[in-house]
């Protein structure tokens, strides 16, 4: 029982191997990344107290590559004890680097923007946000084990990251102020219908996009609700994702199951009376 | 918890009217540089509850801000740098968020608020 798992094993393989252009009407281009950039982590000190360290400064974060940022996330730490009933799958490097370098390098979501990691269990797609230049990254939980592994995975990358111990149901938070919410929300096979639970959520706070992964059988619903129902005037696939979910519980029956995911990307309505674009 | 967080959360207990702003009640904190990004500044000050912001840094000691602001106040760079390090360098580590409206205390402990609420509050 618990075999023991790590970002690694945790991988998520795309589909044929590699990230390609779908033909989707609705597919929004190819993940490439620049070639020839460097970048260079910055070597902040943590330190309490009176002392302080020099400004953190990012000027290349932009121009990180998406192997460098994947290489990254996988030295972060992962659940130890995962809970069935909140459904926690790790959130592997490889789909994390790819829907956070697609929210920077595509349609700008990311760099001196707020950000919101909702259902952030140990902090990936929160730490990858604050790595690409995010201003500030709220991370918020309702499973203090995972707050305290996403704490010392920020503290270990030298990342200051706000977390937020709540229910994302019933988070109350003033609209608009955040930007950009991330997540990796659970499928809801579970406790049914909780992924719309967090997208509804995600899509009343956010001012500017919403990026979450949903089970791609589940692809014409997920449309339909979000339009209909949550707020969303925009609802594309980026691509889609295969999502390895390594045996971590004692149910699973095979050793590693292949779910097929969609990444999306939602576009809010504004609200009336919000001040900015 | 930086006071930008402090600006966006809510008493989220059922039946409450409005809930904002906590009171911020601080018993320890920390100051971190972080670079200044005048763009980010003009871009969240209209998002801002400037009295809430203001009320925060009191709890802090920090009591540079003005009682009122209006966008104009973004063209002077000491402004700026004021709102700046009232936003994003204070980190409330331990303490508590306190809603008058509902007398119910939400505590802070390694920089992290707790919000989650008892059944009876659901």
């Amino acid at each position: 029982m618990g075999s023991a798992i790590s970002g690694q094993n945790a991988k998520i393989a795309v589909l044929d191997g590699n990230i390609k252009e779908l033909n989707y009407a609705n597919c929004i281009g190819s993940l490439g990344h620049r070639r020839g950039e460097v970048f260079a982590r910055d070597k902040g000190f943590v330190r309490w107290g009176l002392e302080h360290r020099p400004p953190v400064t990012h000027p290349i974060r932009r121009e990180m590559k998406l192997k460098q940022l994947e290489s990254l996330l996988g030295t972060l730490q992962q659940f130890s004890h995962p809970k069935v009933e909140l459904e926690q799958y790790p959130t592997g490097p490889h789909i994390a680097s790819r829907l956070l370098y697609t929210a920077e390098n595509t349609f700008g979501d990311i760099n001196g923007k707020v950000v919101a990691d909702f259902g952030c269990g140990c902090g990936t797609l929160g730490l990858a946000s604050a790595l690409l230049g995010a201003e500030q990254v709220i991370g918020i939980d309702i499973d203090p084990q995972s707050l305290e592994i996403a704490s010392i995975n920020a503290a270990d990358m030298e990342l200051d990251i706000d977390f937020i111990w709540c229910d994302i149901n019933k988070l109350r938070w003033r609209d608009d102020v955040v930007d950009t919410v991330v997540m990796n929300p659970p499928f809801g096979t579970r406790k049914k219908g909780s992924d719309m639970e967090f997208l509804a959520k995600a899509l009343k706070v956010a001012s500017q996009a919403v990026y979450s992964l949903h089970k791609t059988t589940t692809r014409d619903y997920i449309k339909r609700t979000a339009i209909r129902d949550c707020n969303a005037r925009s609802a594309d696939i980026l691509c889609e994702l295969r999502f390895d979910v390594p045996q971590i519980y004692k149910f699973h029956k095979k050793k590693e199951v292949n779910i097929v995911v969609d990444l999306w990307r939602f576009v809010p309505y504004p609200t009336e009376g919000s001040a900015d674009s | 918890m930086r006071l930008l967080t402090h600006n966006m959360l809510s008493c989220n207990i059922k039946g409450v009217a409005n809930g904002f702003p906590l009171r911020l009640e601080a018993e320890k904190w920390v100051e971190k540089e972080v670079e200044l990004n005048a763009d980010f500044l003009r871009h969240i000050f209209p998002k801002i509850e400037w009295k809430a912001l203001a009320g925060a840094a009191r709890a802090v000691g920090y009591c540079e801000l003005p009682e009122e602001a209006d966008a104009a106040m973004l063209d002077s760079e000491d402004f700026l740098r004021r709102f700046h390090h009232a936003l994003l360098e204070i980190h409330v580590e331990e303490g508590a968020l306190f809603c008058p409206e509902t007398g119910r205390r939400f505590s802070i402990t390694k920089g992290i608020p707790n919000m989650l609420l008892r059944e009876d509050e659901v």
